[in-house]
This record gives C-alpha cells, structure tokens and sequence, in this order.
C-alpha cells in the first residue's frame, strides 16, 4: 500500500467514527516531511507525516492523530497561544495543556496517541480549559510531544510557508467557516445520535451562541444608565450661550449637565455568593468613577429583610456587608429612594430570591445586577444584568 | 502610520471607492486618522476632520438663524467647504465619546448626507473612527440606530507590521477606482442576499439582544443592502477573500455574515440534481472538504428518492470523483450502498472503494 492509500484509508476511518469533524478531516492536506513526533500539523489544515516514523502505523492510529489535529485547529489553539501571549520556552507545556483540553473527548471511545498528555497526567480533573491546564497544571518533562504550530502558532522547521491558495492550504478567514460548519455538525450529531463528546459539544456551543462576557454587559447598561440621566438636562444662566449672538437683545440659557447620584442597594441574605458579589461591586466602583460619578455621591444601602443605614464609601472594599438571613429588596429599594440627595440611579445587586417593589419607583431609574445562573425574573421596570461564570448549557446538557 | 494587516486597508479602500460609511474600531494611538487622511491625500481630494465629541448636536444639524418668517438652519463651514468642492472624505473622528445627541444628529449626515439645509454631494466618502467605550476615557456606547449605518472595521495592530513600518515607512491605503458602470452588477448581488435571506428569514432584522453589542455591526435591512453594494464593488475590481469577508461581517455582525458566507461557498458547490442528470460533466471542487459537501449532497438526493436510474446516475458520479481522494467518496458510498432498490446488484463503481474501507476496517 503507498503512503498516501494508508493516509486516505486512516482519514476514512476517522470520519467513519467521528463523522461530525468529517468536514475538517476532509480539508487536510497531507505533506510527507520528517518532524519530531511522526505526525504534526500547521494552521493552514496541512498534515506532516513522517514517512519513516509512521511506516508500521495502522489506520486506527493513524485515524486519531488525524482527530486529535483536526481538534487542535477547531479549537484555535493557535491564536489562543498567541492570545496569552506563550514565550518559546513554554511551547512544549502549553502543547502538553491543549493535548489535555482535547484527549478528553478521545479517550472515552480510543486510546489517546502516543505521549500525548492526559488531565491526570498534569494533576487536574478532566473538561478544563487548556488555559486552566497550563497555568494550574503540573509540568511534565521527559515525555514531550511537539503538535507544530497548529497547536502553538510557532511554525516549525518542517513547516511550508503559509497558504496563499485553496491548492496549499486553507487560509485562515476559511479555516473559520470550516470551524462553524463542524460546530453545528456536532450539535446536530447531539440532537440525532447523542454521542457528541462533552468538550466538543461545549466547544460548539460556545462557538455559535457566543455569550457576552458579563462585564461588558454590566458596563454597557451602566453607561447607558448614567448617560440617560446626564442627558437629561437643565437649563441655566450661570454661563451665557453659545449661540447668545444670534439675538443679542436676549439673554439664552446654555445646557448644563448635571452628575447623576447613584445608590447602590446590596442584598447581604445568606444566599448570595460573596466571591461573585465582591467582583460585582469592584466592577461597579470601576465603571461609575471612569463616567465621571464621584464616589462620594455613591451611597451603598445593606439589605436583608431590614435595609441597613446609608454608607457613604470611596471604594467597594469598604462596603461592610452587614446582615444575613431572608430577603426583601422592598425595604432597601425604599430606603435609597427616600434618602436625600434623591438618587437618579439606583443600582441593586441581588441573586433575584426576593419580592421586588410592586410598581417602579417614581423618577428612579433601576438596574438589577442579577447573580447566579439562573436567577429569578424580575419586573419590566427592572434593567437585568445577569452575571455569572458557570458553564454553559452544553454541559448541563452533557452533565445530565 | 499604520499597523494594519492588508485586509483591513484592503476593506476600508473599497468601501470608500463604495461610498459605503466606514467605521474604524481601534485604540487611540493606532494611525486611524493619519490612515484616512494619507489615503485622502493619494486620492488628491479634499479631506474634513470634524471631532464629534467636541461638538453639539447643531453643528451637524445646522445652526438655527432666523430669516424672516422662517428659520434657517446654517450648515458649518466644513460642510460649505465639501459642497463646493463636489467631492473628498468626511472624517469623523472621536465618534463614541460623543454625547447621544450629538450621535442622534449624526444619523442624517452618515446615511443621507444632509447637514442642516446643506445636502451633500453624492460623491463624498464617509469614514469614522470611534475608540471601544471601554478604553476611552469617557466612552458612550454607539447607539444601535447610528451603530447600524456603518461598516464596522477592526483596527487592530500587528506589532511585526509596526515594527517593519517604523524602519522601513507605512503603507497607506490603495483606493482602487471602480471601472464605470459597476453598478450594473448591483441586481445580481442583491439577488444573491436576496436568495440568502429567502432562506434566513430571523436574519433579516436581528438587532441585538445584549447591550454590549448594540453599538456594533447587526443585520437590518440596511445593513444587507450595504452588503450587496460592497460586494457589487468587490467584483468590480479585483479584491481578496479576507478583506471581502471584513466587509461583509463588519455590515451585518459575525453571526450573519458568516451563515452568508457559508452560504455563498455552498452556492458554489456543484447542484446534486445536475449531477444526477448528467454524471459526465461535473466539475468537481479541489479542496477535500468542499468535494464531501457535494459528494454528501449527491448521495443525500439520492437517497430523498432513490429510483434505480438515479442510483446508478450516483454511482457514476461517485467513481468519477474518487480519483485523488477515495476517501472522500467512500463516505457517500457508505449512504447510497444502504439505499439500494430491491433487485438492483452493485454497480462496477462500488468495487472502487472495497479496498480502502477493508484498509479502514470497514467492511465485514
């Protein structure tokens, strides 16, 4: 049999079994070039096998090292190295993280290729991140497995230079079609057969439901929130106006814009999570000094079922969280509303387990900073931000 | 200076040479403006910076003047200045630190080029920079109404370009010129958008649930017009896939734009009916994976009617195709061999692809 029967058999046998990654099986391009563990791959979906060292390989084997690649391009392993910025000292443990991130989903059906490193291997449990893998994991040495630069973006000696044309490779705008069309491949596959592997049902889902890191969201509603109340403005004489020429028997007023008072209503009932609540807080602080909001106009009211008095505070560190127990935001949401300076913005910081008020307050705009994965609905009047840093619900999905 | 990959130059000079609105997303520091103000001075036409952060909502308006009975609303010099000279870019810079109603006046001098009661000349190209509000000082978010009358592009840097551009010089943008009547292809661009959404409904309209994203690219009407203008333009003149992709997700999102690409690729795969009819004349693709999407989807309309004749007319085509790669084609070999019409033995195709799925360990 040549070299390139055995190939075209083993990718056969690997799309046979794995048919939801047929389509980025089928996109490699296969190039004979010696290399440091018999099978390496670039970003450009091009295969370098290793005539010599893979001479006795069956088309079992052959077949995983050819899913076990696919998976490092599917998952931009790349681009995530180049991310966080990998030095070249560490490309061996990074490679030794991301073969951690996708032998999970190997092993449950076929052994794992050769030398490639497993969770246990680097003292984790399974279905992390390979981000997680390399900075938590234990370094392993001796045993090294070099993917190539599909699975650190550092191109190899054997490597071709990169792909100019469907004929060389696959450039990297098509490289992200391919990615979609394998994703929703797999979530296809989970809704026939049910077989997709956990990590790459997560990966999938992620991939095509992208979720907005709750931080942007957080300060997008904020700034909104904050801007809304500035724009609404006032009119006064203290400076004459701009356009004061046009008529200059009358004296016209120019615009004058006004800093909202912002409170901040904190549930403090033992069901809160305080790591989450702590996070929320410090974003918050960050989010109302860059728009201009002194924090001293900042008043931040504790809230069980009995509000706590106002605390004036200059950072989230010095919120003293007071109380514990039930829920009811009514009294907290009350108390800021009726304090003086009347807030134009009151923020409420709650895991949604409470009754809430039972008409919005008057002149009062509310943003409801939800924690937790699935809180409660809140009322219309109520602008929802709901933070969390759980898995999302492929895994819930997998787990179940 | 510019620290730009060519894509996204590439994308920003057809859009200009489009007189598509173009908004530059990227950090303060990164030669948005010195990019759109060299590219006006290549182009040799009058180039206008107006900082919209700066200004007030009648300064793109038009400054009230009362005139008798009526009032008048005076366009800004910068305007004058454009209108007499009949073309050249508006730059408007700085445009996600403006206030909303700043951003609300904007609106009819980025789509419809009115400022006050000046009307623009058509020929005058629109760009914008704006940096993400969370790395200005005092960022609004883009609202969605103006957010969507743009082509997003993403200025992002590439410390190799800069550190090659600081030696040896920058490149700046090369407007191509779009040949006369380019026009002409607008219908049948349209068409294939058009034929896109015909199959996509939910993505006709789909403004943005999240808030964070509403100040970015999202589908609308609008924005898929633009789309087929972009790529009317990018058939003109000969542009890359890169820079054609950036146009497209920067009009109508990421999600959208690449479903349409996906799409636009698939289009370009051989129709499996054609190939039934007629199994001598297939072209097939080159790339691995786009052969399995038209050998899938020959064996898929088969097996949606699988009669004797079209059977046979399947296997025909799989035997042609399984030349380079038999891989590829025993995957469809697989579904129609399970499809077989009662009283039909196997075609002398089948016996191509015996050997490779004995090698697989396939075959019983």
């Amino acid at each position: 049999m040549t070299d390139l029967d055995r190939l075209a058999s083993a990718r056969l046998w690997a799309a046979y079994h794995y048919p939801y990654l047929a389509s980025a099986l089928f996109a490699i391009r296969f190039v004979p070039a010696e290399n440091k563990s018999g099978v390496a791959a670039d970003e450009h979906f091009r295969m370098y096998v290793d005539p010599q060292q893979t001479a006795d390989w069956t088309s079992q084997l052959l077949g995983v090292e050819m899913v076990h690649q696919v998976s490092h391009l599917l998952r931009s392993h790349a681009s995530r190295a180049r991310e966080i910025g990998l030095v070249r000292d560490d490309v061996l443990h990074w490679v030794d993280a991301v073969d951690a991130e996708i032998n999970d989903d190997l092993i449950d059906t076929h052994v794992a290729p050769a030398d490639s490193a497993l969770p246990a291997d680097l003292g984790l449990a399974p279905a992390l991140f390979a981000e997680e893998y390399f900075i938590n994991g234990e370094r392993r040495f001796g045993k090294q497995r070099d993917c190539g630069s599909a699975a650190h973006g550092d191109p190899r000696q054997w490597e071709e230079p990169p792909a100019r044309d469907d004929v060389e490779g696959v450039r990297t705008h098509e490289a992200d079609l391919i990615r979609r069309r394998v994703a929703s491949e797999v979530l296809d596959h989970e809704r026939r057969h049910g077989t997709s592997p956990g990590g790459l049902l997560r990966w999938a889902d992620s991939l095509l439901n992208p979720r907005v890191d709750w931080r942007k969201e957080l300060g997008a509603t904020l700034r909104r929130g904050v801007a809304e109340i500035s724009g609404a403005v006032d009119y006064s004489y203290r400076r004459p106006s701009r356009r004061a020429w046009c008529s200059p028997d009358v004296i016209l007023p120019s615009l004058r814009h006004r800093l909202p008072h912002v409170a901040v209503v904190c549930d403090t009932s033992a069901s809160m999570s305080k790591s989450l609540l702590a996070e929320a807080l410090t974003e918050i602080d960050g989010l109302l000094t860059a728009n201009g909001v002194r924090l001293d106009a900042v008043k931040v009211f504790t809230c069980d079922v009995e509000a706590g008095p106002a605390q004036l505070v200059r950072s989230a560190s010095q919120v003293r969280l007071v109380g514990g127990g039930g829920t009811d935001l009514t009294v907290g949401i009350d108390a800021a509303v009726q304090s003086k300076p009347r807030p134009d913005l009151v923020v409420v910081i709650t895991d949604g387990c409470t009754p809430w008020p039972a008409s919005a307050p008057r002149a009062v705009r509310t943003l409801g900073v939800l924690l937790g994965e699935n809180p409660p609905p809140h009322p219309g009047w109520v602008e929802g931000v709901t933070i969390n840093d759980v898995p999302s619900l492929a895994a819930k999905l997998k787990a179940s | 200076m510019t620290g730009q990959d060519d894509s996204t130059l590439e994308a920003l000079a057809l859009a200009v040479a489009a007189r598509i609105p173009v908004l530059l997303w990227g950090p303060p520091g990164t030669g948005k403006s010195s990019a759109v103000a060299s590219m006006s001075q290549a182009l040799d036409i009058p180039h206008e910076v107006v900082i919209a952060s700066i200004r007030e909502p009648s300064d793109f308006g038009g400054l009230p003047v009362v005139d008798g009975d009526e009032v008048k609303f005076a366009p800004p010099r910068w305007a004058r200045r454009l209108a007499i000279a009949g073309t050249g870019v508006l730059f408007l810079d700085e445009i996600s630190t403006a206030p909303p109603a700043v951003q609300a006046a904007l609106l009819r001098v980025v789509l419809e080029r009115v400022v006050g009661d000046l009307v623009l000349p058509d020929d005058i190209a629109i760009v914008a920079a704006a940096n993400p509000p969370d790395q200005a000082a005092d960022g609004w978010d883009l609202s969605a109404p103006l957010a969507n009358r743009f082509c997003h592009l993403n200025w992002e840097v590439d410390p190799a370009v800069v550190a090659t551009g600081l030696v040896a010089g920058f490149r700046s943008p090369n407007v191509p010129r779009l040949p006369q009547g380019w026009e002409e292809q607008l219908p049948l661009t349209a068409a294939l958008v058009g034929g896109f959404l015909g199959v996509r409904r939910s993505l006709v309209i789909a403004p943005p649930d999240e808030r964070a994203l509403a100040g970015r690219a999202w589908p609308s009407p609008r924005t898929w017009e633009m789309v087929a203008r972009l790529l009317a333009a990018a058939q003109a003149v000969d542009v890359s896939m890169e820079a054609k992709r950036n146009l497209v997700i920067g009009s109508v999102g990421d999600g959208a734009g690449l479903e349409f690409l996906t799409w636009l690729e698939e289009l370009d795969l051989p129709d499996p009916e054609a190939a039934l009819k007629d199994p001598e004349s297939v072209e097939f693709p080159d790339r691995g994976d786009r052969l399995y999407a038209a050998l899938s989807a020959v064996a898929g309309a088969v097996v949606a009617n699988p009669t004797p004749e079209r059977w046979i007319a399947g296997w025909k085509v799989l035997g042609r195709a399984a030349g380079n790669s038999p891989d590829v084609g025993a995957m469809a070999a697989r579904v129609l061999a399970q499809v077989r019409p009662v009283g039909m033995s196997a075609p002398p195709e089948a016996a191509i692809f015996v050997p490779i799925m004995k090698a697989a360990g396939l075959f019983e």
